[in-house]
């Protein structure tokens, strides 16, 4: 064959190929990347003081006055070995409640209509979002394979008040399927969720990483879907999986509330 | 506007479906042209043509990615535009250097007459792929469909070009054996 044959053929390539390669690349720039990198890395040291905060002597907490070098030999060395740190911070699922929910009924998922004449739509970029929000619109950590991606839906009327306050992060797999959405919205417009609680039970809520969140789940076609609604910062957000084993749902959103990638997931 | 949404204004030929496909894939259809031709002004005119190819195409068809089909039509339209621009001597892009480094793959004797065979061709490339992993798969992808420049690959992935020029020389080896080894004479 020619090269230019080649070159026609690799025009036909699968739409799910082109697709993934359209994504923007997981990777950040070098710089950007270092400066994310260390944010996470304080976030963990800092998560993991106060994981272990009963352990660590008072002492430890307030600066320690300069001490003189006293005279003699060195004191000997403790007989108990140095404490091994774990690598991330620990999460058991064992206490987790979970609602049990079903797929409630069917809702339309087109967005309300907005006459243009009274509203604009924006598009907001990073630094927007994040004097909007306090902080960065990201995920530390999500599964492998999986191409995240930001979308947002804002609206405001032409008085100036705002109405839609969306912001997305999807991650889809290599078939092009959506994983797991993450909706933040100051204005607690969260849409109904992929898990519906019956009206008559109190959904009842479990502490992780100091945030209260209201976990639910249902199963269809053979599929786990998860729904975890939380607040971060006072902002109203909901983490939505479909197909995602519950450990990674909860590394998802650990991941999430304490700003960091190395939370470690036990039975 | 949702993909759908759009694709129901083309079946319903409302005048609204090429401005919404423009306003939402007008700059991704730009990016794939502007690689391969070069030049603004042939870039702006085969993203028209290709809207005009999407009027034309819907109905029947009903994609279900709209952008990879509008991509799809720039990138034919592209290259037959840069084929038909040769002759004039203009324009070019990434083009030739990717037609350079294809020539490690390919034999150079036309084999691929019919449609066909080309489908076959292409399936056999769509399996390869779907054997390496995402980041090796993406750098193909980008340079081979998209017509990424090296330095804009670099510039993507934090590598080198040098680096990027080396993976995708043996990412071709490797096509070259895969495509050898399932009967199609490169």
């Amino acid at each position: 064959m020619t090269n230019y044959e080649l070159l026609l053929a690799l025009g036909e390539l699968g739409d799910r190929h082109v697709e993934a390669a359209s994504a923007p690349q997981r990777r950040r720039s070098p710089s950007k990347g270092l400066a994310w990198a260390g944010l996470a890395a304080a976030a963990c040291l800092l998560a993991l003081l106060w994981l272990h905060r009963p352990s660590i002597p008072p002492d430890l907490w307030v600066e320690a006055p300069p001490s003189e070098t006293p005279e003699g030999p060195p004191p000997a060395a403790p007989d108990s070995p140095p404490p091994v740190l774990p690598s991330g911070p620990e999460l058991s699922l064992s206490g987790l409640k979970i609602n049990a929910g079903t797929s409630g009924p069917a809702i339309s998922g087109a967005p309300p209509y907005f006459d243009p004449a009274l509203y604009t739509q924006e598009t907001w970029d990073d630094n927007q979002i994040m004097n909007y929000l306090g902080r960065a619109l990201t995920l530390p950590w999500y599964p492998e394979d999986t191409e995240l991606r930001q979308s947002q839906y804002i609206v405001r009327k032409k008085t100036g008040e705002l109405v839609r306050d969306q912001l997305f992060l999807t991650c889809t797999n290599g078939e092009n399927r959506t994983v797991l959405t993450l909706t933040v919205s100051r204005l607690g417009i969260l849409g109904t969720g992929c898990v519906v609680l019956p009206d008559t039970a109190e959904p009842q809520t479990t502490d992780i990483c100091g945030t209260e969140v209201t976990l639910s789940h249902r199963t269809a076609a053979g599929q786990d879907f998860y729904l975890a609604r939380f607040a971060l910062d006072g902002i109203p957000c909901q983490l939505q999986t479909q197909g995602l084993p519950l450990a990674d749902t909860v590394r998802v959103l650990a991941g999430l509330i304490l700003g960091c990638d190395s939370v470690i997931i036990t039975e | 506007m949702e993909d759908s949404a759009i694709v129901s204004l083309f079946w319903q030929r409302s005048p609204e479906a090429i401005p919404e496909a423009q306003r939402r894939y007008g700059s991704y259809c730009a990016q794939v042209a502007a690689n391969i031709l070069g030049s603004p002004e042939d870039t702006e005119e085969c993203v028209n043509d290709a809207l005009l190819a999407a009027w034309n195409a819907i109905p029947p068809h009903r994609p279900a990615l709209l952008r990879t089909f509008l991509g799809k039509l720039t990138r034919n339209l592209a290259l037959n535009r840069r084929e038909k621009a040769l002759a004039g001597k203009r324009g070019g892009g990434q083009v030739p250097l990717i037609l350079e480094e294809l020539r490690e793959v390919v034999s150079g004797r036309s084999s691929v007459e019919d449609a066909l065979a080309q489908k076959e061709l292409t399936r056999a490339i769509d399996s390869w792929l779907d054997s390496l992993e995402e980041r090796k798969r993406n750098l193909f992808v980008r340079r081979y469909w998209y017509c990424d420049s090296l330095e804009d690959l670099a510039a993507r992935t934090g590598k080198r070009p040098n680096t990027i020029a080396v993976t995708l020389h043996r990412l071709r080896e490797d096509l070259r054996r895969h495509l050898t080894e399932r009967g199609f004479e490169p």
